[in-house]
């Protein structure tokens, strides 16, 4: 007996062709934002681990 | 080359230097799958398009998000069904919500008990018509088992939820799609 949940999709329509562009935009919108706050945000953990390595430096 | 490389290899460049070229080979490989599964839950093709770009930008920005438990289909399998799940339920709040497991019941389910013998005599049109009377949290769940035939494994770590969870819900939403088949619809139309 056949499982009648692999038919339910079938046949697989075409994505429509104009929806690529659509989403390569929003991706590079995002691309720009995401760098953008990278550009302003702070590496907390980075700081953290730069100010122990120069304490343990000043006591040795 | 580019075209030879495994899906979870693209994903952990794009991951590392955010190349959206290597992207859209992502966009290529994929879209068809997520667009025919965003098709499944939205009232027309536009709104199926509207769904798809969504599904697409958000895992972009999500990507890093993938750890490689399991193969990237599988991974964006339930990533668009969750996408889709939260845009048909944004009304009603119907969100999936911690159930309660009775544990008595979920360790009774064996993994054998879904096997498909109760589907075999289903009609294919009849079958999407019930499944789109039942809610759509159970839909994307039997999807994921009888469709795209995760194993309760995958389903647990794609879903993030436990084995007995995930036996529940199937169990669930097995016997509700059942009742809908047999009960609600007479000739595929709803009663």
């Amino acid at each position: 007996m056949e499982n009648p949940f692999k038919y339910i999709d079938k046949p697989l329509r075409p994505v429509p062709a104009e929806l690529k562009a659509k989403v390569m935009s929003d991706v590079a919108t995002a691309k720009l934002l995401m760098e953008l706050a990278n550009l302003f945000s702070i590496d907390v953990v980075k700081i953290i681990e730069a100010t122990i390595a120069e304490r343990k430096k000043k006591t040795n | 080359m580019l075209n030879t490389i495994s899906d979870e290899d693209l994903v952990k460049t794009i991951v590392k230097t955010n190349d959206t070229l290597l992207f859209e080979i992502l966009y290529d490989r994929f879209s068809q799958m997520v667009y025919n599964k965003c098709l499944g839950f939205s009232k027309d093709e536009d709104e199926a398009k509207d769904l798809t770009q969504d599904v697409f930008l958000k895992l972009f920005v999500k990507l890093a998000s993938f750890k490689g438990k399991s193969k990237f289909s599988t991974w964006l399998y339930a990533f668009t069904y969750n996408h889709c799940v939260n845009y048909v339920t944004r009304n009603t709040q119907k969100k999936i919500q911690r159930e309660f497991i009775d544990i008595e019941i979920a360790e009774t389910v064996e993994d054998g008990e879904f096997e498909l013998y109760n589907f075999h005599d289903m009609k294919v049109e009849k079958l999407k018509k019930a499944l789109e009377l039942i809610a759509p949290e159970e839909k994307m769940i039997l999807l994921l088992k009888y469709q795209d035939y995760l194993s309760i494994k995958e389903i647990e770590d794609v879903l993030s939820i436990s084995e007995s969870a995930v036996k529940m819900r199937l169990k669930r939403a097995k016997d509700k799609l059942i009742n809908v088949y047999n009960n609600k619809l007479i000739d595929g139309e709803s009663v």
